[in-house]
């Protein structure tokens, strides 16, 4: 009998283990694993060939004989009562074939999330621009859009509510968390002599996820009278959910087929559900196929980004630069729908302190409601906002008390044996010292904080920033935090895996074979994953949370291990046999060769809605980025010389894709610290196209260094946890905190575009500029 | 949207279908702003004209003491040409700036200027070298100044029938240049300010540096792209120093009139403008 240790509130308790055995390879800390065959190794990308040579297949790309082209009319207001639609000039117009209101939906008017609150067509009040009201199917795009044109809706305007000021005055809360630990109050109202309490706000902006390819789907009326959706997505699972209940089906009667999807980044988790349901509705109507394929300004405006945020932040710090207390109240704009915001605001207040031991925290939290598109999943969900704060606030504390900012992380930093804000004690897996001293070598920290400061336009600096990331859905999963793993081994020796989390550009295809192929021994090239079709492939739970290469990958190693220990105790002293003989002598031998494996967390979790306390993640990933700037003062532009990025991944099963997955992430988080942000205007975005939400190109692309750390993990694959989040996490912080320490400028608003950089030096110094 | 286009190789051809198509037209070159607007839905009904393979439209060349640029000359084609890095070295690092590769290799400098946008990045360096824009039409030839022809953001003076033929401009022995922008990043960025500076150095001048010729223009801080007047006569009347450059540079900000729009403030583009003209001259001190 296995046995793991389990997290109560404060004491191990052994249970039985309800997943594989230990892996063999797991070391406790800093590790010196045995290499093995083929994990630990940079292999290719099974997927890149046709991607790069275009030949890949793309939602748009598909050629489906007959079908429709869907269009969808939005609302022009960010808040209105809808007082009439009127459909009869559209119905005439040429080419329609079905037009759509909420009174014409055959089911649920609503997207399956948290509190099943976003409806699919709004039926009497419209909440946001670009709200989706009628639907169109005709023969050609254009006279789709034509005729959408020509339904007319009469709104009575309301006045709308847009930041999250005016949310919190109209009591406009989405969703509220909070966690106590020890007595904050008392500290702050009763401190110690010499102690230093700071508070400061800190606001962020928008931030686009920019995937290649917008969302869309294909709708297809099937036998017996099913569905078929093909569509660019992260969580088919979450699609097939959606449609079924927007149709009114089972769930068996709704087949979704992932196709190759052109980036994700959290905006493929919950959204493409809006576009599959409805191009399903009109599929049901007009039982022909429909396509629906979101414009790149129509998907700007109406699908969901991260949250814009602002955080109160009060620290109380005792003479020797240790934390003794946190006063947080963390806000998010969750936009005009709960949708997934109340599980953003959830990973925010359990990260809200960052990765540090602290005694007491109060944190609040709140998702407040405002008429914009509702706001939902990106990269680090609801943690990088925070993490900006709390970062660039410790930063701050510690220089204003003379410590240098790396020492006083190092102070406070969670080791083994810590507990985090909500009482979880970490048992195994901190690599954050290791991460720290790695960086800050890298980035050639000690000598960067003591060049001569000289004066004049261009100023250099080195910021540091740390963050740890809760791997996986945690205590809040619900039903999903699981994950299934059908893998068959057929009579030639060649293997099918097959998992229901989504291939989105992160290279999980890649990462299952290699688990894979190391436990079953098999060459990496007899292997293959099954195509993501809800039809083929178990639920896997959702494409998110940097839980595929833990959950799924887990799932696979368990299915194969299965597989592999029924061929060994078959086979004998003849385990070693070349592969195709050793399967083909099993098949003959009657051995079964096919298993589905299972993933669950590896810690027991819980949560308590009043304490904010429990064990909330089964492990966490720790993270260090550091960045070398050079600010320019007379223009506010910033230069990043040198960014480095290292993780704690537990192991790396493929060394070449972490090291993408860090520079992506480490990429994406410059553009969130400098130049990303959607400029609104009474509830509209003004800059709805990719020519003017600026993200960085190839050009902008600093030296990014990427390192990575590996305390194993006990139970995950081969010791792997996830970290896709987590580079961009502590990104913006690293950056802010590098202009401080050139500039002695401290920023409290992302992004720090050239303007607010300029306009701050202007207003510290205006006697001394160049021109 | 469905679009009927007449695709003509030929001038004569050109202009005689130009002349007589009622209504509106579009000229089609590199498509890189027409098809934009056309795809945010912004254009009216018109009769499109594909004129990208008309020969007459092509080439670059020294004709007497001129530099001619044909209309339909790609910013690819230009950034690349020796003749330009010549004679209109602001011209040429204007056109390696423009957009991304793709961008470069089919917008055309006759595209940028009769889209009369302020922002368009090559014509200030064409006011700073002096350019005259060649138009023709069935009627006949006419030349005006580049600074006549765009009189508001998307409003220039053609004629209904009338096309940019070339861009000519005299042959400066000696000319220098420098053109610069700020963006928000460093390619694929349409500028918040950009510059066009063009110069001839006084070779008699013993000591320091004083100007033979000196234009200055700015894009993106007026409904036009600008010409500094009182700048160049600021500099040009004696020889540069740090403290007249300083000034200048306070000149610059004074002589733009920049808005507020989703690129940037007009604070920061009125501040920017004398940066720009410091970086583009300091390197003479």
């Amino acid at each position: 009998m296995q046995s793991y240790y389990v997290l109560g509130s404060s004491q191990f308790a052994m249970i039985e283990n309800p997943i594989s055995p230990l892996p063999e390879t797991v070391c406790e800390t800093e590790c010196a694993c045995p290499p093995l065959e083929v994990v630990g190794h940079g292999l290719y990308r099974p997927d890149a060939p046709e991607k790069l040579t275009g030949q890949a297949k793309y939602i748009a790309d598909l050629q489906i004989p007959n079908i429709l082209q869907a269009y969808v009319l939005r609302s022009p207001h960010a808040s209105a009562r809808i007082e009439k639609i009127s459909t009869a000039k559209a119905q005439a117009m040429p080419g329609v074939a079905a037009i759509m209101t909420a009174e014409d939906l055959p089911a649920a008017n609503y997207v399956p999330l948290v509190r099943n609150d976003l409806p699919l067509l709004a039926a009497s009040e419209v909440k946001f621009i670009g709200q989706p009201v009628a639907l169109v199917a005709a023969e050609s795009y254009e006279e789709a859009r034509a005729a959408a044109e020509a339904i007319e809706v009469q709104y009575e305007v309301l006045k709308p509510s847009l930041t999250i000021e005016e949310g919190i005055a109209k009591d406009w809360i989405l969703w509220h968390y909070q966690q106590f630990t020890g007595d904050a109050e008392s500290v702050f109202n009763n401190p110690e002599p010499g102690m230093h309490i700071y508070e400061a706000t800190y606001t962020t902006s928008h931030q686009e996820h920019a995937y290649l390819e917008t969302n869309g789907c294909i709708v297809t009326p099937e036998d017996r009278g099913g569905f078929k959706v093909l569509g660019s997505m992260q969580c088919p699972f979450y699609v097939q959910k959606a449609v079924a209940t927007a149709l009114g089906v089972d769930y068996q009667k709704v087949r979704v087929v992932q196709t190759v999807t052109g980036g994700g980044f959290g905006g493929k988790e919950d959204a493409p559900s809006t576009p599959a349901s409805l191009a399903a509705v009109l599929c049901w109507r007009t039982r022909r196929p429909v396509r629906l394929i979101y414009g790149r300004e129509e998907d700007m405006i109406s699908m969901t980004k991260r949250h814009p945020s602002k955080t109160v932040f009060k620290s109380a710090v005792d003479k020797d630069g240790y934390i003794k207390a946190v006063d947080i109240h963390y806000y998010v704009d969750g936009g005009a729908y709960i949708t997934l915001s109340s599980i953003v605001l959830w990973r925010g207040l359990l990260h809200a302190s960052g990765p540090y031991r602290i005694p007491n925290v109060r944190t609040l939290a709140d998702a407040v409601g405002s008429n914009t598109a509702p706001n939902g999943a990106f990269r680090g969900f609801g943690q990088p906002q925070v993490a900006f704060a709390a970062d660039a606030h410790w930063d701050h504390v510690a220089q204003q008390m003379g410590i240098d900012p790396l020492e006083f992380r190092r102070k406070n930093m969670l080791k083994v044996g810590d507990k985090t804000s909500s009482g979880q004690l970490l048992a195994e897996s901190v690599g954050f010292e290791e991460v720290v001293a790695k960086v800050k070598a890298e980035i050639d920290y000690d000598r960067l904080l003591t060049l001569p400061r000289t004066p004049g336009r261009f100023r250099r600096g080195v910021g540091l920033s740390v963050s740890h990331y809760g791997v996986g859905l945690g205590a809040n999963g619900g039903p999903h935090n699981f994950a299934a793993a059908n893998v068959v081994v057929a009579v030639d020796g060649s293997v099918s895996v097959a998992v229901g989390t989504a291939e989105i550009g992160q290279g999980m295809t890649t990462v299952m074979l290699q688990i894979a192929a190391e436990t079953l021994q098999c060459p990496f090239e007899r292997l293959y994953l099954a195509d993501t079709d809800t039809s083929q492939v178990p639920d896997s739970g959702p494409t998110v949370a940097s839980r595929t290469t833990l959950a799924s990958g887990n799932a696979v190693r368990d299915a194969c291990q299965i597989i592999r220990q029924r061929m060994d105790n078959y086979l004998k002293e003849r385990k070693d046999l070349p592969w195709r003989e050793a399967v083909s002598a099993c098949h003959v031998g009657g051995v079964q060769m096919a298993a589905q494996g299972y993933y669950r967390p590896g810690y027991k979790l819980d949560f308590d809605d009043q304490t904010g306390h429990g064990a909330t993640y089964e492990i966490y990933t720790w993270c260090a980025n550091a960045a070398d700037v050079t600010v320019d003062t007379w223009t506010g532009k910033v230069k990043i010389n040198k960014f480095v990025s290292g993780q704690d991944i537990g192991r790396a099963i493929n060394p070449a894709l972490v090291e993408g997955q860090i520079q992506g992430g480490a990429l994406q988080g410059i553009g969130y610290a400098l130049m990303e942000e959607y400029i609104l205007k009474e509830g509209r975005i003004l800059n709805d196209s990719l020519s003017t939400y600026i993200i960085p190109t190839s050009m902008d692309v600093p030296e990014i260094v990427p390192v990575i750390v590996e305390h194993n993990y006990s139970w995950g694959p081969y010791g792997a946890k996830g970290f896709g989040e987590t580079p961009l996490v502590p990104a913006a912080p690293a950056i802010i905190n590098a202009i401080a320490n050139a500039t002695g400028l401290r920023l409290k608003h992302l992004p720090a575009t050239p303007e607010r950089v300029w306009a701050a030096w202007q207003q510290e110094h205006s006697q001394d500029s160049g021109v | 949207m469905e679009i009927k286009v007449q695709r003509h190789t030929d001038l004569d051809s050109l202009l005689k279908a130009a002349a007589s198509i009622e209504g509106r037209i579009f000229y089609l070159a590199g498509g890189t702003d027409l098809m934009v607007q056309a795809h945010a839905g912004v254009l009216p009904p018109a009769t499109w004209l594909e004129i990208s393979d008309v020969p007459q439209l092509h080439g670059i060349s020294v004709e007497g003491s001129e530099l001619r640029i044909g209309a339909g000359v790609t910013h690819h084609e230009i950034m690349r040409s020796q003749l330009v890095q010549t004679w209109a070295p602001a011209l040429a690092q204007a056109s390696a700036n423009v957009g991304g590769p793709q961008i470069r290799s089919r917008g055309t400098i006759g595209g940028n200027l009769a889209n009369a946008s302020p922002v368009a990045d090559t014509v200030p360096a064409l006011y700073s070298l002096g350019a005259q824009l060649h138009l023709i039409s069935q009627r006949g030839e006419r030349t005006v100044a580049v600074e006549e022809f765009a009189l508001a953001p998307r409003r220039n003076v053609l004629e209904p029938g009338e096309i940019i033929y070339s861009i000519n401009f005299p042959c400066r022995p000696g000319i220098k240049g420098v053109w610069n922008s700020m963006a928000q990043r460093e390619s694929l960025a349409i500028s918040k300010v950009n510059i066009g500076v063009s110069y001839v150095l006084d070779p008699e001048l013993e000591e320091g540096v004083g100007f033979n010729y000196l234009q200055v223009a700015f894009g993106a801080v007026g409904p036009t792209v600008l010409r500094a007047r009182q700048v160049e006569e600021y500099l040009r009347a004696e020889p540069l120093s740090a403290q007249r450059l300083e000034r200048a540079c306070q000149l610059a900000q004074s002589e733009v009139s920049p808005i507020s729009d989703v690129r940037s403030q007009a604070d920061y583009r009125r501040a920017m403008a004398g940066v720009l003209l410091y970086d583009a001259l300091s390197p003479l001190l």
